[in-house]
Order: structure tokens, then sequence, then C-alpha cells
């Protein structure tokens, strides 16, 4: 666990004038850069509703493991980045298996003051009560600001409020970019057809994987794979999205081959998006989707040029940016899933692309808190890897382990790599063997 | 004596008068001298109170006096951290000692839930000695301390009217303390503030506008439906429901759908009254039309047919607003919307309609004139080949590298089926090989496969009954028998197919402590389990003499293709095996089995010769008992099988008679299915049976549904049991099984193997047996009808069979029946037959199943 304590000079808020409301999203002070964000809202309803949603899937467990019932983890607070004529809210469950962002891209509002950082916003159920208060078609006034401002109704004195944020939330929040880099877009559906989609869910849990299956314009939730199929696993913590699609004008899904997926909703200049771990038991953060960036060492000599070439922008494709830098496209992309896991780039599955930010959490200590890494490096510090040939023999507990690569893909005959294969990320014996050099010499 | 043991004594004499007393008027730095002493008191007669509950009465006054002692003496820090409660008012000594962090510690104990000091708190809030927390657990608290009247505690205390009760209406709760929780188990605060506006102590018009103010507040759904039924238990007037009309309009968009239902019948209420402002009203109105439930969109078209009718300018505004309700997958509603668009712009209707063209029922696009959308059905007949389908060739396991590796797979997930048999014939093959790399290679695999054999949850997770049938505990059996030559010890008890399948691991176990290399004459070519007979025989020609159980396994696995031709090859094999080989194949001259023969041996190669002709007649046969419990009646369905075989011992008879799995562990019943793929009725029969016996999920049989996935994937001609496990699993309350069983339905129309015909009439003769919910078939049919237009016919000729058949359906169920049926016939142009007809004027109707009935008939 990491203590970790949100500090806003006041409390975030929503006032109604005759001229329409005005949010203040009060934001944390965190380093040198502050956000601050002062905006006219064009459609106000949709982008309140959009950030309870948000808020919603903050504060939802859709897993708790039977032992756990009476150990609910305190939410943490969204997290905003205003840079390069975006505002984006970011957010991630409590079970670490969900991950959702509302992107306001610059046609959804006025903007009169947008200046580049990110930070925590205060959304505390009378900030929650207050954005559902927000009337259909009312003008609104959006401000994110770590100073207090002239209409705040909050209590006026500073809000401290301390959680207890699990490493392992840490880690998922770092993990689900990588998930999302390697996503694909699967199909899209217009407005009505998701509404009904979304309806039709089950609304008890399901256990094992259901495909949704596009069929003409609509689509078919079924238990087996067919051609252009997406797996989903925990499908009714789709629920969340019901609500949201009213206002959607389209639905697009994203999948990659690990089971991961996220759903997309689309208004105009606004998204929402939902990313679901492989399963509604699995968090993102142990996926150990992050381990090989983490553990390569060609990516640290690219890492200092693309952390330099951060700006806040709002789109970084490593091949332009690898070009850019002089580096190749596969450098760029492993430097910026590297810096992914550190808080510093998310992604932007519309975009295709990675964008700047820097969440204002101590990522510092992320590298130490993956226990398959740790293991690795003691491992491979400790001479616990023996080459012969071609094959790796790796240190275990009981047994060594044997490591080797078929087809260019890591085998090992530990239980982990049995029972998941490479799917959850390699497991410590491959990390060794990676840090040892990753080849043998060609000589028994 | 010193304050310590004064009070002390105090505390053990259980007199918290004399504590209280002690402590007056001393300094804190006198009181501090004390608190450690008091702590260990507090927590010796706590602890005292929790192990010895029977003394519970005797000790109170101590553990009173010792709360009293402590909350007297010890710093904020102690106090925050330190779980107390009192039978004794504790407010004089705080009072009395008022530290300047009392306001902090009546927030901290908020926190912590604040029941047990509420009373003493208030008490220090009316003396002055405390001003009026603001926090919401404050609130919390106070929603829980309620335990008589209100009225009688507002006049004891007015100055709750002044803040408390109005904070009510702006604190959600939590799961300990919610307006909504308290009374459902406890009090009635809803009683209480209503009666409080009726005395006129609190103002009604405040109550009214306080109950929509917190419907605003995104409360979750179960405390937000109080505030909804509280402002409706004040049965606000036409006028005060019109002074607030904006606000129910703007309710219509709340994410509970309770406050949508509550919203949109004020709304009703309001324009029934004529007092709706119709232009403000419209774009608000749009938010009802995406309701999910069926009757606040109807009542949404009913008001806005009403501003139609008031004010026909607004005609076209109108008319659009309703078309949003064509998102509604009720035909019902779609009539309304489309009736009300044509009342509006009459001609112009299906341009509106246009952009929902896909979400249309097929009466409703008919009667708009737009074509149903491209989706053309794709009917393959069925062949002979279709049994032969193979997707993919299953090799063996080329060296010990792979077989490692595979093993510990198959052994951490439980299969595929495919892998298992890959491992086994892997194992037979190699186990008389052991060079130097053998022993570090397969040690990691040995120590999990002691490891999985010594987990007790293994055993006690699984359960009883399902953890011994659990494949990874045969596996790990199996794995020590090869690499540390461990004998086997498997139960030799037949449980149904499950013994069969861990008697052929025991069988590759001795030939694995033996050293005895040899591959599997079962090893399967598909992932379905079949093998080709060519195939087979050149196996037993490399490799004759198979072990017992896998000659059977593979005869059951035989396909029906080239077996003239593996006849012909099979001549020359030699032995008892070569006479039952072609047997099995249809050679005429072994029609009988020697005088001494393998029963279950000769049984397999039976069936392996006609598949079809040797397996018996299934039939499940219901029983239905009324059982009346606390007044209430249920009907409790017993189902059992008619060809349930007989207490048998030798595991392999019953694999070659039965598909009876005996286990309701999910991995094995995927092995089990792989068993005898050339007749799949029995093992639809079983599958039928088990989800007959769970059909409303009683019991959380997640095993089940592997029957219904064997359905879907399954390519042969359907039986009267795979008719039965469709018509089950399409009736099935988990949805996951009836995911599965309408994926089964979807592939089994789309070649022509499904017919509707066929599957009506087990529904109804399954309906017959009066514990089938009919709305769930019709919820799948309808599901099917929407995404495949072609497949309309089949599904309707179902439903008329059912109707035929004379299905009995519930009265509740009977309008939703009668209107798919509308649609289909509406989306096919087919009649309801004769005896329908019949069936269908013989029934008492009213409503709208009359109307759908006289649609049907007329």
């Amino acid at each position: 666990m990491i203590e970790y304590a949100y500090r806003y000079e006041h409390c975030s808020s929503v006032q109604s004038a005759e001229a329409g409301s005005r949010i203040h999203l009060a934001a944390m002070r965190y380093g040198e850069r502050q956000a601050f964000f002062s905006a006219a809202l064009r459609e106000a309803r949709c982008a309140a509703d959009w950030m309870l949603g948000l808020a919603q899937v903050v504060n939802t467990r859709f897993y708790v493991p039977p032992a756990m019932v009476a150990r609910r983890l305190a939410a943490a607070d969204p997290v905003i980045t205003c840079g390069a004529e975006r505002l984006r809210l970011e957010g991630f469950s409590p079970c670490c298996g969900a991950y959702a962002r509302v992107d306001l891209l610059p046609g959804a509002y006025e903007a009169t003051r947008a200046e580049a950082g990110t930070t925590n916003v205060d959304f505390r159920p009378e900030m929650r009560a207050a954005l559902a208060g927000v009337r259909h078609g009312e003008a609104a006034r959006l401000t994110v600001s770590a100073e207090e401002v002239e209409f705040s109704t909050g209590s006026g004195s500073a809000v401290e409020r301390k959680v207890r944020l699990p490493v392992r939330w840490l880690k998922g929040f770092a993990e689900v970019q990588a998930h999302q880099a390697r996503m694909k877009p699967r199909f899209t559906l217009s407005g009505a057809m998701a509404q009904r989609f979304l309806r039709e869910l089950p609304r008890t849990t399901t256990r094992g994987d259901v495909w949704v299956t596009p069929v003409g314009a609509a689509v078919r939730m079924s238990r087996s794979a067919m051609p252009g199929a997406v797996r989903v696993g925990g499908i009714e913590r789709l629920r969340i999205l019901a609500p949201l699609a009213r206002q959607a004008q389209s639905l697009t899904v994203y999948a990659g081959e690990d089971g991961a997926t996220a759903w997309q909703l689309t208004r105009a200049e606004m998204r929402f998006l939902l990313a679901l771990s492989p399963q509604a038991n699995r968090g993102f953060s142990g996926e150990g989707q992050v381990l090989f960036p983490l553990a390569a060492e060609p990516a640290r000599k690219a890492l200092g040029a693309v952390r330099a070439a951060l700006r806040w922008q709002s789109r970084i494709a490593p091949e332009a940016l690898g070009a850019e830098l002089g580096l190749g496209e596969d450098e760029a992309a492993w430097a910026l899933a590297q810096l992914g896991v550190s808080g510093l780039v998310g992604y932007d599955l519309a975009e295709g692309a990675y964008f700047h930010r820097e969440l204002p959490f101590d990522f510092s200590l992320i590298e130490e808190m993956q226990p398959r890494l740790k293991e690795a490096r003691r491992l491979a510090a400790e001479s616990g890897v023996r080459w012969e040939g071609e094959e790796a023999w790796v240190r275990g507990r009981e047994v060594e382990h044997r490591v080797r690569k078929v087809d260019g893909v890591w085998r090992c005959t530990c239980p982990w790599i049995a029972r998941h294969g490479l799917g959850r990320g390699p497991c410590k014996h491959i990390l060794a063997v990676e840090m040892d050099g990753g080849e043998g010499d060609g000589s028994d | 004596m010193g304050l310590t043991e004064d009070l002390e004594a105090a505390v053990h004499a259980g007199d918290a008068a004399r504590s209280e007393k002690l402590l007056a008027g001393l300094s804190e730095g006198e009181r501090k001298g004390a608190a450690g002493r008091m702590l260990e008191l507090l927590r010796e007669y706590y602890r005292f109170l929790e192990v010895a509950p029977g003394v519970h009465s005797r000790r109170i006054p101590q553990s009173n006096a010792a709360t009293v002692a402590v909350l007297g003496t010890a710093s904020l820090a102690v106090l925050k951290k330190t779980v107390m409660a009192s039978t004794y008012p504790v407010h004089g000594v705080l009072a009395e000692r008022k530290p300047e962090w009392l306001a902090e510690w009546a927030e901290a104990t908020f926190e912590r839930g604040g029941q047990p000091f509420f009373r003493d708190i208030r008490r220090l809030i009316r003396d002055g000695v405390l001003a009026k927390p603001r926090s919401e657990g404050y609130i919390r608290a106070f929603i829980g301390s309620l335990m008589e009247p209100l009225e009688n505690l507002v006049a004891r205390e007015p100055d709750l009217l002044e803040y408390e009760i109005w904070r009510l209406f702006e604190v959600e709760g939590d799961a300990q303390a919610s307006l909504a929780g308290h009374d459902k188990y406890v009090g009635d605060w809803a009683k209480g503030l209503a009666g409080l506006a009726e005395k006129g102590l609190a103002p009604r018009a405040r109550l009214l506008d306080a109950s929509l103010d917190a419907l605003e507040r995104d409360f979750a759904p179960f405390r937000a439906a109080w505030f909804s039924a509280f402002h409706e238990s004040l049965t606000p007037s036409k006028e005060e429901r019109a002074a607030r009309a904006g606000r129910y309009l703007a309710l219509l968009g709340s994410r509970v759908s309770t406050t949508v239902s509550f919203a949109m019948k004020a709304v009703a209420k309001i324009e029934k009254a004529g007092l709706l402002d119709t232009a403000a009203a419209l774009p608000l109105l749009g938010a009802g039309m995406a309701a999910r439930q069926k009757g606040v969109v109807m009542e949404a078209l009913q008001v806005l047919d009403s501003i139609r009718k008031r004010k026909p300018a607004l005609a076209e505004a109108t008319s659009g607003i309703a078309a949003l309700a064509l998102v509604h997958e009720s035909p019902e509603v779609q009539k309304r919307a489309v009736d009300l668009m044509e009342a509006c712009v009459g001609g112009a209707a299906p341009l509106v309609a246009q952009s929902f063209q896909q979400l249309l029922a097929p009466t409703q696009r008919a009667r708009l004139g737009l074509e149903r959308p491209g989706l053309k059905m794709e009917q393959r007949p069925v062949s002979e080949a279709a049994l032969e389908e193979k997707p993919e060739r299953v090799n063996a396991v080329r060296d010990l590298d792979e077989l490692v590796e595979l093993y510990a797979s198959v052994m951490e997930n439980a299969g595929p089926p495919v892998e298992m048999e890959r491992v086994l014939d892997g194992v037979s093959r190699m186990c008389g090989e052991r060079d130097s790399r053998f022993a570090p290679l397969t040690a990691p695999l040995a120590a999990r496969a002691e490891k999985f054999l010594a987990t007790p949850s293994m055993w006690a997770v699984a359960g009883w009954f399902d953890g011994r049938w659990d494949p990874r505990f045969s596996l790990a059996a199996l794995a020590l028998a090869w690499i540390r030559k461990e004998p086997v010890k498997l139960s030799r008890a037949c449980h149904g197919v499950c013994s069969f399948l861990t008697g052929r691991v025991a069988e590759v176990a001795v030939r694995a402590l033996n050293g005895q290399a040899k591959p599997l004459a079962a090893l399967p070519c598909g992932a379905e389990g079949w093998i080709p007979p060519l195939e087979f025989v050149e196996r037993l020609h490399k490799h004759p003499e198979p072990e017992r159980l896998d000659l059977i396994q593979g005869l059951l696995r035989l396909s029906m293709a080239d077996r003239v031709e593996a006849l012909e090859q099979a001549r020359s094999l030699p032995g008892p095996e070569g006479r039952i080989v072609r047997f099995a194949l249809g050679s005429e001259d072994c029609r009988r089995p020697p005088r001494f023969f393998d029963e279950a041996l000769w049984l397999a190669a039976g069936q392996a010769r006609d598949p079809e002709g040797g397996a018996g007649v299934h039939r499940l046969r219901w029983h239905v008992e009324l059982h009346r419990i606390s007044g209430s009646t249920y009907r409790i369905a017993q189902v059992a099988m008619d060809s349930w075989p007989p207490p048998e011992f030798d595991a392999a008879k019953a694999a070659a008679l039965t598909a009876i799995p005996g286990t309701h562990d999910a991995a094995m019943l995927r092995w089990c299915s792989t068993v005898w793929p050339a007749h799949r009725e029995p093992w639809f029969a079983a599958g039928a049976l088990a989800l007959a016996q769970n059909i409303d999920w009683q019991s959380a049989m997640w095993g089940n549904r592997v029957y219904v996935e064997t359905l879907a994937a399954y390519r042969g001609v359907y039986g009267p049991m795979a008719y039965e496990l469709l018509a089950l699993g399409l009736a099935a309350k988990e949805t996951g099984e009836a995911m599965a069983a309408t994926d089964a339905l979807v592939a089994g129309l789309g070649d022509g193997r499904v017919k509707g015909a066929r599957l009506g009439e087990v529904c109804a003769k399954l309906a017959g047996e009066g514990t089938m919910t009919v709305s769930r078939w019709v919820k799948r049919f309808a599901a099917v009808a929407r995404l495949y237009p072609g497949y309309c016919g089949e599904l309707f000729t179902a439903m008329e069979r059912m109707l035929a058949g004379g299905a009995p359906v519930a009265l509740r169920e009977l309008s939703g029946f009668l209107e798919l049926l509308c649609e289909l016939r509406g989306a096919t142009g087919e009649q309801i037959g004769e005896k329908a007809r019949a069936h269908l004027g013989s029934m008492k109707l009213s409503g709208k199943a009359m109307k759908f009935a006289k649609t049907l008939l007329g």
C-alpha cells in the first residue's frame, strides 16, 4: 500500500447562475507546473454525464475477491490533463480491472485559458451531486485550478483526504497504456445500436468469456468465437456505459490479442473510453505487459532523448518521434512504452498515438513494485542463470527451469508460463535470462 | 490513594458515576497520569466481553465505568484509535473536561459509525459545549439513531428542524446508514417526515423540493428510490407539481431507472392537467424515450401525443422526439411511436424513421415501407460430410521438450481435452526414453504434480464430489508415475464416463511405470475426438495389441468415412483385436462375438459399427410436485432419465452404453464430450437432464454449460435429445447457457439442421411439464429474429407449433408470446395453422393478448 494524501486548497463546486452553471474542479498542487483551464463547454449536460460516468468507474469495484468483502478500498480521484488543445480526465477502478477516460477535444469548449499540466481533481460526492444537477441545454463554464475561485461554494477551507492506494493500482494505471498501444479498432456501432446492445447486457455476473460479434449493423453476444468477434471477459462491466450511451453518436470497439478491450463512446468533440481487463478478476496490474520494456537495456539509451522531447503533445506517434530524434520506430515505441510505465505518457486509441501527461503519483518505485522483475534482477545478479548452449537453466525455488526460445518465442518450464503462456507477461526466469544477455553462446 | 487507584477501584466496582465524579475539576496534566491504566482496564473489560459473552450483562457496568474513565483521561490520538461504547451517558464527563479537540473527536466517532455516542454528542450540542458538526458522518449517525417516532424527537429537540432534518436530503448514506436502509430494516423516516409536514412542523414545499434535490444528486439506485417514494408519499397537488415541472423534466435524464419512472409519471400528470410548458418540455422528453422500461417510454409517448394535440405547431418537433423511442426493442413501443409520427408528419414518417431502420420490428418496417436490412440467410444442406468436419488436424507430440511444456500447461489449465490426449499419447510413446536430459527437464513437472496432489484445496474447494474428477488430479498422478515411478492410486469405482477416462490414464501410468513405450491407438485426429478408420487400422498394424480401454476408446471415436477401405486394410489384423475391429468396421464374417468375450469391448465395437442403432432411446421423465411454503405454492420439478444405466462397475461398459459423465466438473465434462463423437444423442440426453434439473439456476452448476457448448459446436443431424437440449438451453435462466443455446440455434437454423416445426413441438412438450418460463423462449427467439431476418420463417413455425401443441403459456407471458408471433407473421406473411387457430380460439383472453390473438386469427 502507498499512503497518498489528496490536498486541495478548496472544494470542487458547481454554481448555478442565470447565465448557466459554473463547474469548478479543484486541482491539487503538484510540482512546479500548475494546470489551469477555463472554458465554456458546448455540451455541458453530456460532459457532466460522462464525468459522472468516470466517477462511477473510479468508485466501482467490479470484482471483490471472496476474502476481501469487508476491505473496500478508498477510491482515488481522477487525474486531469490539460495540454495541446485537449482536456482529459482519467480514472482507474479500485479493482484495477477498468480504466476510463473522458476526452474533451477542441470543439467541445471555448477556452479562455488553457495551461498545460496534469494533476488530481477533487471529485467527492458533493461534486458529483452538483454535476448531476447540470441541466440539459444549459450553458456551463468549466474551470480547473488549484486556486480557489470567487464563486466556489465549498467550505472554503483546505481539503485533505488520505487514501491508501494499493501498489497494484499504480501498476495497473501504467499497465493499461501498454495494453491500449497494442489494440486495433474492430468495429463501430451507431449510437442507437449501441444503446440497444448495452441494454441487452447480462445483468448478473457471467462466468467465462463472451464474444461480441458484428451482425450487419448490430452485434450479437455469443459463447463461441466467430470471425470478427471480440472476446470480452466480465462483460457485465460494460453496463456502466448504458446510461452514457444515450448521448453518444457511436461506439467503437478496440481489442488486442491479449483479451483486453476498449469501448469508446463518441459524441461530436467528446469521447468516453472504457478499457477492460481480460477478466473481471484480473486487474491490469498483474498482466505484466510492461515487464519486457522495464527489463530491456536497449531502450534505456533512447529513453533520455524521448523523454526530453515530451512537450505536452496530444499526439506522439513512434515513427514520427523516431524520425525527429534519429531513432528507429521500434526504439521510439520501446521508449514510449517505458515512459508509459512511469506515468509520463498515456495512449489515445482514437488517435492511435501516445500523449504526454505526468501522472501525479510517485512512479519512481514502480520498477521495484514488480515482484517478477525484482526476482529476475536478483536471479541475474546472483548468477541464477546457467547456460547450456542455447538453453538457459534458471534457478527456481526447488528445481531449475529450462528457458529457451522457439521460433522467436520464449518458453519456460515453470508453472506461470504453463498456466498463462506469455499472455500475462514473462515469468521471472525469462526476465532473468533477458537480463543475462538473452541468447546463449552456442556452446555447451 | 492516587487518582489512578481511585479510578481503578471505581471501574472494578462498575461505578461510572463515581468515575465521572473523580475526574471533575482535574487539569489535563492530572488526567494524563491515569490515562494508560484506564485504557488497559477498558481493553481488559472489552476483551472479557468478547471471550465471555454469557456474562455480558454483569460486566457492562465495569466497561461503562472504564469508558467514562478513558474519555476523561485519554488523549485525542488514543481516543481516535479506541473502539468503545457506553450505556451510561458520557456527555457529563466530556462537558466537564471540555477539551479543545472535542469537535475533532466527535467527527472521528462519526467516521467510525458514530452510533454509540450520538445521543451524548447531541446533548453536548444542545448544551452549547459543541458546535454542530457539518460532516456527513454526523447525519449518517443521526439516520441510524432514530428509534422513536420522529415527531416525539423533534418535540424534544426542535433545533433538529433547523439543520439536521434538511441535511438528510443531501447525504446519501452508506451500507450501514441510509434512509432507504433504515426504513427497510428498522424505522420509518418517511412516515415521520411526512408526519412533520402534516402537522406543519416542517414546510411541505421545502420537503418536496428537498426530495427532488436529493434525486438530482447521483445517489445509488436503492438509496435514490427512497426519495422518489417519499416525494410521492406527500401526494403533491397539480399546482405543486406544475411549479416543479422543470425539475421533473430534468430528472428524466437520471441514470436511476426508478427516478426516471417517477419523473415521467409526474410529467404525465402535469400534462394531463394541461399545465405543462410544452416548448420547454419537448427537448427534455427525449431523455424519457431512452428509458429501458417499456412503461416509461409508453408514458412519454402518451405525453408527446397530448402535446401534439394541444399544440399542432409542434408536430414536427414531436415526431422527431417520438422517433427516439424506436430504439426500444418492444414492437408495441415502436408501433406507438410510429402511430405518433404518422399523426404528426403523415407521409414523412418513413423519412424520420430512416435512421432507426435496422432497429425496427418487422411489422413497423412493413408499415413504413422500409426494406429489410440485407442479411441473407445462409442455408447449407446437411450432408454426411457434415459429420466429418474436422477443422484442424491433431498431431502427436514431437519430442520430450514439447511434451514437458505441454504437460505442464494441461495440468495447470485442466485441458483442453485434445491436448490432454496428446499428453497421454506422448507419455505412452516416450516412457521408455531416459537420457541425461530427462531428470532436469521433468523435475519442475514432478514438483508441480506433487504439489497438486498434496494441496488440500484440490478436494476442499472443488467439493468432494467434483474434486476427485478434476482431470488435473489423475494427470498429476500419471506425471509422478512416469517421472518418479510412483505407483498410481486411482479410484476403481464407476461414476460414469469420467471413471472410464481416469481408467485410461491409469493404463498409461502402468505402462509408464514399466517403461513399455507405445503410442495410443485412441489419439483423436480432430478437436471433437474423431479418428478416421484408415488411420486407426494403420496404428494397429504398427502397434498391435493396444490396452483394453485404449482400444475401446479408439473404437468409440471411429468416424464413418472410408470404412470399406479400412475394413480391407483390417483383414490382416491379428488376434481377437483384429476381429473386434473388423466387426466395428462392418465386417459380415464376424457378426458374433466369441464364446468367452469382453462384453464392454464388443459393446463398444457394436456402437462403432452402428452408432445410432445400439444406443437405446433416451427420454426425460418429469414429475412435478406442488409444495406450500409459508403460504406460497412452489412447483418443484423432479427430472430423471429413463435410460439411466444400472449400477455398473465396468466403467468401459458405461462409456459405451451411455454418456452420463458422473461429474459436474467443467474440465472433465469437456474431456468426456470427446469419448463418443459418433453418436451425440446420449451426451445431449445427459445435458438435457443436467439443464432440466437446474433450469432456474437453483444451484451454481457452471459445468452444465459444456453440454450446450458442445451442441453449439456440433455439426451433425439433430436428434430428439439434441432438440430437447436446445429447447432447455433456450429456456435456461443462466445467461451463459442461454447464450450457447442461441449460438446452437443460429448455427442450426443457418444450415437447416434445426427445423422450426420440430423445435416447436419439443418446446410445447417441455412447456406441458409446467416448469418452463415461456417468456425466455420468446426473448431468445425475438433476439435471433431481430438479427437474422432470414430465420423468421422457422421461428414462426416453431412458435406456431408451440401454440398448436397446446403449450400452456402463463397469462402474464401470453401477450409477449402472441406479440412475437404477430411480428414473425408480419415478417414472413405466413398464417397460423388450423390446430393453432383452434387452440387460440378456445383460450379466454383479454387486454393485449386478445388484441394480438385477433390479429393472428383475422
